[in-house]
């Protein structure tokens, strides 16, 4: 069903930034944009940056993995939705409380200790490889794309 | 001495220092600091850390950013919580000159005045030359 297809169900580790506002938020009808991450839904200081971050008429919210599951899944217009995690562990969290999501986006990770690049500008470590990899056997359709007109690769096309 | 600290985008704000020092000349305590697309915000924040901790104790800093809302917005708005951290966004060229020569001519200035004053300075060279000039007329007299 459309209806359960989010905006954007995305993985990126600088969350609301330009390519979210700038572009994204135009590609897509969208209302509503929620960040689910523990440290910083524990942060009020950068929860109130993150508010400052938004245009006018769209909505933020910033959710912690445990509540946001309920929240997210009683919401009807997924579509208008655009959703920010920060790393494949919280997106499989998520999975493993029951938020009902089948496409996974891949917009940007960053070069860290242990991680090596797989693609543009994303990298990642063999643990987050690992529950990329299960999360797509687990039916989830996983795109590695930054923004819209880049060149997009699935997951499986990938060469780790 | 207020320290000034540009966050960009990549190389934006290196050579928005670079262009700067063309008129200014040489400058000390001055700082660019470039996110990369492959870098993750932490990197940036330690890169801010690491140039706040050199200055000495009660030193001020003023951060000027390229853009409202990004990355490197994200990462300086957490230091506003210190009195002596001033931000502003939307750096042009006008703003960085300003920012040194005010900076270098008035020691005494504090951050918080030093970021009022670029950021009307700042504005105020935005300009649309005909129309605020009114030339049209001119132009076509001189035929």
């Amino acid at each position: 069903m459309t209806e359960s297809k989010w905006g954007l169900f995305r993985i990126d580790d600088r969350l609301v930034h330009g390519q979210i506002v700038a572009i994204w938020c135009r590609h897509l009808p969208i209302k509503r944009i929620i960040v689910v991450d523990d440290e910083v839904a524990k942060n009020q200081f950068m929860r109130q940056v993150l508010q400052l971050s938004v245009p006018n008429g769209i909505k933020i919210d910033v959710l912690d993995v445990e509540n946001s599951v309920s929240i997210l899944n009683k919401i009807s217009d997924k579509h208008h939705v655009i959703v920010l995690l920060k790393s494949p562990l919280t997106a499989r969290r998520l999975k493993d409380n029951g938020l009902d999501y089948d496409e996974l986006n891949i917009g940007g990770m960053g070069m860290a200790p242990g991680r090596k690049n797989v693609f543009k500008n994303i990298s990642m470590n063999s643990e987050e490889i690992e529950i990329l990899k299960a999360l797509s056997s687990r039916g989830v359709k996983t795109t590695f794309l930054t923004i819209p007109g880049e060149r997009s690769i699935l997951l499986e096309e990938i060469e780790f | 001495m207020i320290q000034i600290i540009l966050i960009s985008h990549g190389d934006f704000g290196k050579q928005l220092l670079a262009s700067a020092q063309m008129i200014t000349g040489t400058v000390k305590n001055v700082y660019a600091v470039s996110l990369s697309s492959q870098e993750t915000p932490e990197k940036l924040e330690k890169e801010i850390n690491n140039l706040l901790a050199v200055q000495p104790g009660g030193a001020s800093t003023l951060f000027l950013i390229d853009v409202f809302g990004g990355t490197p917005f994200n990462v300086s708005v957490p230091h506003i919580k210190n009195e002596n951290v001033e931000i502003i966004t939307g750096v042009n060229l006008p703003i960085l000159i300003e920012a040194i020569i005010s900076r270098d001519n008035n020691p005494l200035c504090t951050v918080s005045e030093l970021a009022a004053h670029v950021l009307e300075n700042g504005k105020d060279s935005i300009k649309n030359v005909k129309s605020d000039f009114q030339l049209k007329g001119q132009i076509n007299d001189r035929k």
